[in-house]
């Protein structure tokens, strides 16, 4: 087929409208990353429309105690809906292949689930939040609430627009809410560079640029422009702390005190999660049997680890510097592995359970909106053990325990 | 589309044909596309409010889905019909299945006639680029659906071997606004020196080796339209390029004053193109942007001004942001030494001086 090789070839300098784009619309051009704040005010990432989004949705949310979530002391999770692709798709009329569920998050006040699905796959897909209240799926009314945006893509400047549209889009990889603050991590489409947008809410149109230079043990050199892919904000030693997890995998430690506007901050490299691999999510979680603090981080291409938090903070820098040699498997701060993959998407539910869009261990094909008890993440029924064999063995008494009912 | 032929579909459908349609004979179901809505007809008045005063029997939903659950929307009467107004519009396509009561009633919503996707462009465009390019950029004549990339494009040597996961994984793929263009990122922990997966693996991108990136014809646009026939791109991988960029070593062809002659300039290696017409302005001996058309490969940039050339000195204006295939920037290159982050820097300015040769 005949293919041109003259890409690119055209472009108009002066084009009219720069600086459109700042309307206040409510309306979701896009939706992927999800945070909440301490309160009931959901953020979505809106990168179509290169703005972060904030929704106060009030009263709307609903308390889900009364919900049954399964049984951790037996290790028994609820699988609240099989097919959940189906079952959106139906809800929102469109075949199960068009709709894709971009992020999710747990109003943690609540217990309510959210998710950010498009329904289609085109420039036009329509972007939607959709809620599980106690058990329902239901479609978020955004237009009843109270709205403000920020943009965080590219600004549009004279230039930037070729046929009257900006071609440079910023992927948003990743938004945590943090003691006022957003801070959103992304990739562009068209350049190569890791900055951290620091962002206060309420907005102000206020954003703040940190460049971060970290020491990269897989690649044994400095670097300012491997993007984050996946980020939390912790308290270490009492100091708000920005754990990140880079592409192609170091996890850096960097206090949020240093990340002030057009700061170029040295963050501590303190792990490597080993090569060919991306994470997806990383979630504080407090470990109930012990007390202890800690981050999970699901990956694509690797089970999940969890990471204390007081080995976090106490990690130690990695070597670096001249003289060091590239390290490329799982080093630095101890990652205890966690029987979890085909995790899609994970937060935490309450101090006994987590929330995961996964793929079932039975059948790939089946998408779940499933919970898993903490603070192993593991559900016994997705295992081959003996405990679940009639007539095998019962150290831990799990059979006494009457069958799990749902309400 | 290949949804249209899915055998659970088609059998549902036949089993919905069998139901007795002795109660429907004049009871129509008509979707209006203008508004989205579907009126139904034919239903005795006084059945109206017989039907809609039980809502758990209003039901819309998707034929063939796997479960009951009905789709978001609305019921009501007007004008002596009820008209179903869904909270999302219908997809082309698809068929759906109205529950009013008693009566059940098919409406089918034809395929979309769409345009058969092409792919029109691929940059770098050149035949020969660099073993560390970073990213490539695919060119659609059509906006295509996302999601489906990793499935469908492949990277293939000149022997018809296959390039192991060249691709850097993102769930969120980069597409622009439109959808028409994608761009494809090398992974970065191949191309970097003495990494781990350029140690294990091997650079995606040999020197002197040929490759074809081959983008399937089953990659589909938005509208669900596949390609239909592969698509190739052949390209060479020369030396990788690890320098910064110097625009010192530029070749700048300068115009003769008064004309309209273009002003072109020959790059040392192949720029990033998609971002290279607004990381180049041109300013004239009064400090005013230069207006006109810019055409450029990546190999080269010319600016054709709208008003004619002046006597004096121009200088380009170049944001330390420009970015050639390989990611190497004006203060640094793209495998960086210690101290990159010192380097980040004000534009650079390059004189020109048009005068009569």
């Amino acid at each position: 087929m005949p293919i041109s090789k003259s890409f690119l070839t055209a472009s108009a300098l002066a084009v009219a409208a720069a600086g459109a784009g700042h309307a206040q619309d409510a309306t979701l051009q896009s939706a992927g990353a999800l945070a909440f704040d301490n309160g009931n005010v959901l953020f979505v990432g809106d990168a179509r429309a290169g703005r972060v989004r904030a929704f106060d949705l009030g009263d709307s949310v609903i308390d889900q105690s009364a919900y049954r979530l399964g049984r951790a002391q037996t290790f028994e999770g609820r699988t609240i809906f099989d097919n959940l692709d189906v079952e959106i798709a139906a809800l929102l009329g469109t075949a199960a292949e068009d709709v894709v569920i971009n992020d999710m998050v747990v109003h943690k006040p609540s217990g309510q689930i959210f998710l950010s699905v498009h329904r289609g796959h085109g420039p036009d897909a329509e972007a939607v939040i959709m809620s599980v209240n106690n058990g329902a799926l239901e479609l978020v009314d955004l237009a009843a609430t109270d709205h403000s945006s920020m943009s965080v893509g590219p600004v549009p400047t004279e230039g930037t627009l070729e046929f009257g549209q900006p071609l440079n889009t910023l992927a948003i990889t990743d938004m945590d809410y943090y003691n006022g603050e957003l801070f959103v991590a992304g990739v562009s489409n068209e350049a190569f560079s890791s900055k951290l947008r620091r962002i206060p809410y309420p907005f102000t149109n206020a954003l703040s640029t940190s460049s971060i230079e970290i020491w990269h043990a897989v690649h044994a050199q400095y670097e300012t422009r491997a993007p984050i892919i996946a980020q939390t904000v912790a308290e270490l030693n009492g100091e708000p702390t920005l754990i990140a997890i880079y592409a192609c995998t170091p996890i850096v430690r960097i206090p949020l005190a240093a990340l002030t506007d057009g700061a170029k901050v040295k963050g501590a490299m303190i792990g490597e999660m080993g090569f060919g691999n991306t994470p997806l999510d990383i979630v504080p979680y407090v470990n109930a049997w012990d007390g202890s603090r800690n981050v999970v981080v699901t990956n694509t291409n690797r089970s999940a680890v969890s990471l204390n938090l007081e080995a976090v903070a106490a990690a130690e820098p990695m070597p670096e510097g001249e003289d060091v040699q590239p390290m490329f498997s799982v080093a630095g701060v101890s990652q205890f592995p966690l029987p979890m993959s085909g995790a899609l998407h994970l937060d935490i539910l309450d101090e006994n359970y987590a929330v995961v869009v996964r793929h079932s261990p039975e059948d790939g094909r089946n998408i779940q909106l499933h919970t898993l008890p903490l603070p192993f993440f593991f559900d016994r029924a997705d295992h081959v053990v003996e405990m679940n064999f009639e007539g095998g063995p019962d150290p831990f008494g799990y059979k006494a325990a009457p069958p799990l009912t749902y309400n | 589309m290949a949804r249209a032929r899915h055998p659970v579909r088609q059998a549902l459908l036949a089993a919905l044909a069998l139901v007795p349609l002795s109660a429907l004979a004049e009871i129509e179901a008509a979707f209006d596309p203008a508004s989205g809505t579907i009126a139904v007809s034919g239903l005795a008045p006084d059945a109206h409010a017989r039907i809609l005063a039980d809502p758990d029997r209003l039901r819309l939903r998707v034929a063939g889905l796997d479960t009951k659950r009905p789709m978001l929307a609305s019921f009501a009467r007007h004008d002596g019909r009820i008209v179903v107004t869904p909270r999302f519009p219908l997809r082309a396509g698809l068929d759906y299945v109205l529950d009013l009561g008693p009566h059940r009633l098919v409406v089918a919503l034809p395929a979309p006639e769409a345009k058969r996707p092409t792919l029109t462009a691929f940059a770098p465009a050149q035949a020969v680029i660099p073993a560390n390019t970073l990213r490539l950029y695919l060119q659609f004549s059509e906006p295509m659906a996302r999601g489906r990339l990793r499935e469908t494009v492949t990277l293939l040597r000149g022997d018809g071997t296959e390039v192991n996961s060249p691709f850097l994984t993102l769930e969120a793929e980069l597409w622009d606004p439109s959808q028409t263009r994608a761009t494809l990122l090398l992974d970065p922990g191949r191309i970097k020196q003495g990494v781990g997966p350029n140690v294990e693996a091997g650079a995606p991108l040999d020197p002197g080796e040929n490759y074809r990136l081959i983008v399937s014809g089953r990659m589909e646009s938005a509208k669900g339209v596949p390609l239909g026939t592969e698509a190739a791109m052949t390209f060479r991988a020369g030396p990788a390029e690890r320098r910064a960029i110097d625009p010192g070593s530029w070749r700048i062809l300068t115009p003769k004053p008064g004309g309209h002659a273009p002003l072109a300039i020959a790059f040392d290696r192949i720029m990033d193109g998609a971002a290279l017409p607004r990381r180049l302005t041109l300013q004239d001996p009064r400090d005013r942007i230069v207006r006109g058309r810019v055409t450029t490969d990546g190999g080269g940039w010319s600016l054709t001004p709208e008003d004619p050339w002046q006597f004096g000195t121009y200088r380009l204006v170049v944001d330390p942001a420009l970015e050639d295939v390989s990611g190497n920037t004006l203060g640094a290159p793209f495998d960086a030494d210690r101290g990159t982050i010192a380097t980040e820097r004000a534009p650079a300015l390059l004189e020109i001086e048009i005068a009569a040769h």
